[in-house]
């Protein structure tokens, strides 16, 4: 080989890389079950703009970014779509049909999905009809289920310390089923297969004759293909990223899935396969049709329109605020969670309690902790999953017996594991049923009548009723000796509390006029048996609940070092100001407090005050969750005792309808929007931008909570959309693996992402509607454009449309961004007080 | 036989079974109409059924009437006749509960569970039939009516097996298990033939009577007929190699798997129970039957410890478990095998509605022990103090180990499992106050076992009849066997969890995989049965 050959190959190696590289990162991470968090499937995608990746996945999978043709029909005939937003929509996507045009088409069919960019063995079923494609994505999954597993099997793979590639080779070496199926010569294949996965994908690519051009889309199709696993190997390269790591599982998976194809490809090179898979990748490198473009565009004049209707309200409503002159000193304050089933019980606690304030701010309160509970061996984090904690916190036991309380935790967890070993092991399991079967009788029973639980409760297991009151996260460092772990570095350190406090207090908006009480909520959901029980949980919290870290801004706040810094920092507490921690449960709307015994005496009638408000708020919320649940018809206890029931079901699929139906994000003062019904749809932050000094603030909320919406709302969006894809299937088919990697669905195949289809449809109808996020910020449109200009992430998402953006001025009217730095008035005074919403 | 006075009970078990049968008779359209009411009116019949098992359990405490005939047409060629009436000994009585239990259960979660699918209201259909079925097999007095209970248990199956029809893998486990039931079926048949032709009888009672009456060899044709319900029973309760549609038909949703688990798979171990007048006559088919239940216990068990999704190991559970129930039916401990039986259905619809709550164990705090490893002194010596533990406890509940080989067999299993315990425990929490409660445990499951298996042989005194002299000549081969093959499973245990060896790396892999008999069988059916192909859709609006 000369000089530029070598050069040649060098670069054309280099260019792959890149391409693999560019592949890999279009598959968006999941999160385990243990702690399951909303991921925005197409974060990968967004470099592109909205069209453009659903062009680039109808060519890749076949199918698009947008609902059938039918569900916006039957939105127009029942009026949700009305003539007015098409004729709007068809303004804003700048396009040159009319009303009746779009109407005309919404009557047709769309074009069939086309068959995108299959892999080999699809071609192969459509050849010899077969069902490789449903066997390599089995075979695949099974290794992928045991090398990753968290620790469902007793007796786990032997490869586990190798690359998933090399331990794919060395176990598709001994395994005998793709002989079994046929391809007699596969063990020996795999062996001389190149050992390095790049190199592996390389000589795919050459075996397999894809053009230059349709690379990345192979490689793209070839990892959406076992997009579950591949979303999984994406989690765990971006958890090493976040702690200066590399993980490349991603790659290997891509090489293992491109190399069944090489050995499909080669083993059954018949003819007919040949030809097929040219022509394949023939049509694959055409453009999409004039027709199809014609039905993208209105598709996309469509979905539009269908935001266009929803803001339509929201803008009015913006217009009209209630902006009732501040309390002398509100009677209670309150901050929430910005989820959008904080807004229903904001509203509703401000109902029953004109006085009280409250407030919306990200629920893990600015802390950027990691949590160890009692006992535990090592912590779990807290905060939103693009950072890392910055404090460990241990739990501290009140009264002098923290060590038998520890102690007795590991002893009872410890219990626990020789019971399993008993009842799981081979030569053990079959006296473990006789000896100990019956006791489930009774067990089917309780557990059934929603008496018990079937497991033990993971947050209080091994520690005895009575102590749970007495244990809690502290600020201060914990002994090693106590926690069981070897790190000295743990609570908050008194030097940085009033920096932190003031950080926080600030990004609240909370500098004044503070009340007696101040109420922190954070929320979490109490649900049994549901192996998405954590996507329920509090995302900003990394899929925990916002009680630890409640707990700990609370408890900061409390402290008499924090508010003596603070106040040399400006900010005056009250004397009579005490912070208390509580809990929103989302699925029946009960708030619990925390660390009631530590509130001074002096407030015990604002305590008796709050907590009354707390349960008629609770009685009102549920009122009016009632109708979705399906409970209108029952009275007021009825309604509280089903949901109650609904929380302690192992038979419950829909405990809640969690954050179905999110369409919106409003940073503004709650005096913008208290006189809005915003029917549980909208995440609101708390943002006062006179009081932001350089836009500091601003800058956050743009960066984190709003990238943290456009998160969950895009996971909701994509589950509707393509559930089978980027949703998790039927619930009552799941079926756990790995422990608590995810679920698959039924006896196998791909691990499935998303939420399940009854999280999202009732039945009847999709209770979810997919819309795009539509932001409100109010703020001056210049602070905007620099901090988009400044952050790629955030340019992307909202100049290529994955969500709307709109300035709220600071006389009420909205301006909706468009393209780069230009900001459009909405409608103006013609659409104002029309459409107020629910009032 | 019909006595007025001593009807009732007989009367009113049958009653459970038409009850369900009546309100199974909705059609699915109209049930899908109203799944809310198909829901409660199911709920309320199962509900009737346990009431109904409970009346009759306590009835039975102080009436021993058994047999009882509705209606009977004979048959030609004088092979009885075939009759519909019912059979009641304690064996009928344990089912009923168990089974009407099971069904209230199950019936109950599926509410809420199946809310909101389109066609609940035919789950429910096929559900109460199912039931039905499996309940008129319980109580049915006459062979041909049992059979035919039999087979209706499995076509009702057959439709809630492919309650989601437009999943391909759901409709080739169906598929599997179709082909797997007729051949039982057919076994079934043919054995009741051979009976019929040799007793002229089809009524359990009769058939108990003659058997127990009769000394010396059975004839050859019972003994072919002890045979084929050998295998009609290893069929039904898949057993190696016929184990892969049971694995597969997580395809239908939980509330299925946790009925069949719990109550219909065991329905082989119940085939043979039933038959014991004519099984403890039959030396060869009860050794069959502990070759087919060792077997499929070893390979099952191992390949268990290896799965990593949590319904697939439930699945190779059920079987592992069936095979210790048909083992221990071979080894003449019937009463055995109807705790294991009742116990196992228990726990496992436990485990399969209870199988959403897999992640929560991964929920809660990581709590580290400093393990030392298995020491290779300490399996000796926690299997000596095991075995010291459970001859003492066996001999204070008044075993005589000399005079019953089985309970050799039943002790050594037994005491091998406690050694676990107290190997664990010394593994992860070795100070003296753990040590001597898992020693206090391993007592305590110990005594349980011997408690349990006095209350069961002394309940089903009336349903079995024990094996005969001339059938047990293989019991001096299959005791020692059945403990050779325990000790010899938990080596292998040790051996594919710890060893490091390229033979153990081929070992993981051939178990993790199923040992590919499945893949043959999918093969093959694939060509002549193949699953409809569907390219996997949108499930969009199923409106």
């Amino acid at each position: 080989m000369n000089m530029s050959e070598t050069i040649l190959a060098k670069e054309s190696a280099a260019l792959l890389d890149r391409r693999i590289d560019a592949a890999c990162t279009r598959i968006a991470p999941l999160w385990p079950l243990k702690h399951f968090v909303a991921v925005n499937p197409f974060f990968g995608l967004r470099d592109h703009s909205f069209q453009d990746a659903s062009d680039i996945l109808a060519r890749v999978v076949g199918t698009s970014l947008y609902m059938p043709r039918a569900y916006f029909r039957e939105q127009f005939a029942c009026g949700r779509i009305k003539r007015e937003d098409i004729e709007q929509a068809l303004e804003r996507c700048g396009s040159q049909l009319d009303a009746a045009a779009v109407e005309h088409a919404l009557a047709t069919e769309a074009p069939q999905p086309k068959m995108g960019m299959a892999s080999v063995s699809e071609v192969l079923d459509r050849v010899e009809g077969g069902i490789w494609t449903a066997f390599v994505t089995e075979r695949i999954s099974l290794h992928c289920a045991a090398y990753f597993d968290l620790g469902q099997a007793v007796v786990g793979m032997p490869w586990r310390s190798l690359s998933l590639y090399a331990s794919w080779r060395k176990a598709a070496a001994i395994d005998r089923s793709p002989a079994m199926m046929g391809l007699g010569d596969f063990r020996a294949a795999v062996a001389r297969l190149p050992a390095e996965p790049r190199a592996a994908i390389a000589r795919a690519l050459e075996e397999l004759g894809v053009p230059d051009a349709a690379v990345e889309r192979y490689l793209h199709a070839a990892l959406l293909s076992i997009g579950g696993w591949a979303a999984w190997a994406r989690y765990l390269s971006w958890q090493a990223e976040l702690n200066g790591q590399r993980d490349d599982s991603i790659v290997d998976l891509l090489a293992i899935r491109v190399m069944w194809d090489v050995l499909l490809f080669r083993e059954k090179s018949d003819a007919a396969l040949v030809a097929r898979w040219r022509e394949m990748l023939a049509a694959s490198m055409r453009p999409p049709s004039a027709k199809r473009q014609a039905a993208a565009e209105i598709d996309r004049i469509l979905l539009n329109a269908m935001e266009i209707g929803f803001q339509r309200g929201v803008i009015a409503g913006l217009g009209n605020p209630a902006m009732a002159a501040p309390a002398a000193r509100p009677a209670v304050q309150a901050a929430f969670c910005i989820d959008v089933r904080s807004e229903v019980f904001r509203r509703s606690l401000e109902t029953v309690a004109p006085s009280a304030q409250t407030i919306g701010f990200a629920g893990f309160f600015g802390i950027f902790i990691e949590h160890v509970p009692i006992g535990a061996s090592a912590g779990r984090s807290h905060v939103p999953v693009i950072f890392r904690p910055a404090y460990r916190i241990h739990d501290r036991v009140t009264g002098l017996d923290a060590e038998t309380v520890i102690e007795q935790r590991r002893r009872r967890v410890g219990f626990s594991k020789v019971w399993k070993g008993f009842k799981l092991s081979a030569a053990s399991c079959f006296s473990f049923v006789e000896t100990a079967g019956l006791t489930y009788g009774p067990k089917l029973l309780t557990d059934s009548l929603g008496w018990s639980r079937p497991v033990p409760d993971p947050n209080s297991q091994g520690i005895a009723g009575r102590d749970l009151n007495r244990i809690g996260p502290s600020l201060e460092a914990v002994a090693t000796a106590q926690c069981g772990t070897h790190d000295a570095a743990s609570g908050i350190p008194e030097a940085d509390r009033a920096g932190q406090a003031e950080r926080i207090l600030r990004a609240m908006a909370m500098t004044g006029n503070f009340a007696r009480l101040v109420l922190l909520a954070g929320h979490g959901s109490t649900t049994v048996n549901n192996p998405h029980s954590t996507a329920l949980d509090c995302g900003a919290c990394a899929g925990q609940t916002g009680e630890a870290s409640a707990r700990v801004v609370a408890a900061l706040m409390n402290d008499p070092v924090t508010r003596r810094g603070l106040r040399e920092r400006g900010i005056a507490i009250p004397e009579d100001t005490w912070f208390l921690a509580g809990l929103h449960d989302t699925t029946t709307d009960e708030v619990r407090l925390y660390d009631t015994d530590d509130v001074p005496d002096t407030l015990s009638l604002d305590m008796a005050q709050l907590r009354q408000w707390l349960e008629q708020a609770g009685d009102l919320s549920r009122m009016e969750r009632s109708a979705l649940l399906g409970l209108a018809h029952l009275p007021d206890h009825g309604v509280e005792a089903n949901v109650r029931q609904r929380s302690r079901d192992w038979s419950q699929v829909r405990p809640e309808w969690a954050l179905a139906n999110n369409a919106a994000f409003i940073a503004a003062p709650r005096a913008r929007t208290s006189g809005m019904d915003l029917g549980g749809r909208s995440f609101l932050h708390e943002y006062v931008w006179q009081a932001d000094d350089g836009f500091k603030i601003l800058e956050l909320i743009m960066t984190a909570p709003m990238v943290v919406a456009n998160w969950i709302n895009m996971q909701y969006y994509g589950s509707v959309v393509d559930n089978s894809r980027f949703g998790s299937g039927n619930k009552v088919l799941h079926n756990i693996v790995g422990g608590a990697i995810g679920v698959l669905e039924g006896n196998g195949g791909d691990l499935r992402v998303g939420l399940p289809m009854q999280s999202l449809h009732d039945g009847k109808r999709w209770v979810h509607e997919p819309l795009r996020l539509s932001v409100f910020i109010e703020a001056p449109q210049a602070a905007m454009d620099e901090i988009i200009d400044r952050h790629d992430l955030v340019r992307q998402l909202v100049e290529n449309d994955w969500l709307h953006l709109f300035c709220i001025g600071d006389d009420g009217n909205t301006y909706r961004r468009v393209g780069r730095a230009n900001w459009q008035p909405t409608g103006g005074p013609a659409s104002r007080g029309a459409g107020r919403n629910g009032q | 036989m019909t006595s007025t006075a001593s009807s009732f009970i007989p009367a009113l078990v049958l009653l459970a079974p038409a009850l369900l049968w009546l309100g199974g008779l909705m059609p699915s359209g109209s049930a899908n109409a109203r799944p809310l009411r198909m829901a409660r009116l199911n709920e309320a019949a199962a509900w009737l059924t346990f009431t109904i098992g409970v009346i009759a359990a306590v009835a039975h405490l102080f009436d021993a009437s058994k047999a009882w005939r509705l209606y009977s047409v004979p048959l030609p060629g004088g092979i009885g006749a075939f009759s519909i009436g019912t059979y009641v000994t304690s064996l009928t009585v344990i089912m009923l509960l168990l089974v009407s239990f099971v069904g209230v259960i199950v019936s109950r979660y599926a509410r809420n569970y199946l809310d909101g699918d389109p066609n609940q209201g035919r789950f429910y259909k096929w559900f109460t039939l199912t039931l039905a079925s499996i309940l008129t097999l319980i109580v049915s007095g006459n062979l041909l009516m049992f059979s035919m209970a039999w087979i209706a248990t499995s076509l009702c199956l057959h439709q809630l097996l492919m309650f989601y029809q437009e999943r391909p893998a759901a409709v080739l486990a169906a598929h599997k298990k179709f082909i797997a039931s007729r051949i039982g079926d057919a076994c079934l048949l043919l054995a009741i033939f051979l009976i019929g032709s040799t007793l002229h009888t089809l009524e359990f009672s009769e058939i108990f009577e003659r058997m127990a009456a009769m000394d010396g060899a059975m004839p050859l044709s019972l003994q072919a007929a002890s045979l084929l319900v050998v295998l009609s029973a290893a069929l039904k309760s898949a057993q190696f190699p016929f184990h892969g549609w049971l694995i597969q038909v997580m395809e239908a949703p939980t509330p299925v798997s946790a009925l069949l688990h719990a109550g219909i798979v065991n329905a082989g171990a119940f085939l043979v129970i039933r038959m014991s007048p004519i099984m403890s006559h039959s030396g060869a088919a009860l050794a069959a039957l502990a070759v087919i239940g060792l077997v499929t216990l070893t390979l099952a068990s191992l390949v268990m410890l290896t799965q990593t999704s949590i319904k697939v190991s439930l699945a190779w559970s059920t079987t592992a478990q069936m095979g210790f129930m048909l083992l221990e039916c071979g080894l003449g401990a019937y009463s055995l095998a109807m705790l294991h039986l009742v116990a196992h259905s228990l726990y496992k619809a436990h485990a399969f509605l209870a199988s959403g709550s897999g992640a929560d164990a991964f929920r809660a705090p990581v709590v580290r022990y400093d393990s030392k490893g298995p020491k290779s002194g300490g399996l000796l010596f926690a299997l000596i103090v095991a075995g010291g533990m459970t001859a003492a406890i066996g001999t204070a509940f008044g075993v005589t180990w000399q005079q019953q080989p089985t309970l050799i067999a039943a002790g050594a299993i037994v005491a091998i499992a406690i050694s676990q315990i107290m190997l664990q425990t010394a593994d992860i929490l070795y100070q003296p106050a753990p040590m001597l409660r898992a020693i206090g445990l391993s007592a305590l499951v110990c005594a349980a076992y011997f408690l349990l298996h006095q209350m069961f042989e002394r309940i089903l005194n009336d349903s079995v009849l024990p094996l005969r002299d001339t059938a047990s000549a293989a019991q001096d081969i299959l005791v020692p066997l059945t403990i050779a093959v325990f000790v010899g499973l938990l080596l292998m245990q040790q051996f594919v969890k710890a060893a490091r060896s390229s033979l153990r790396d081929t070992l993981y892999l051939h178990l993790y995989n199923g040992l590919y008999i499945d893949v043959y069988i999918t093969r093959l059916l694939q060509r002549v049965w193949p699953a409809p192909h569907q390219p996997a859709k949108t499930p969009g609006a199923r409106s």
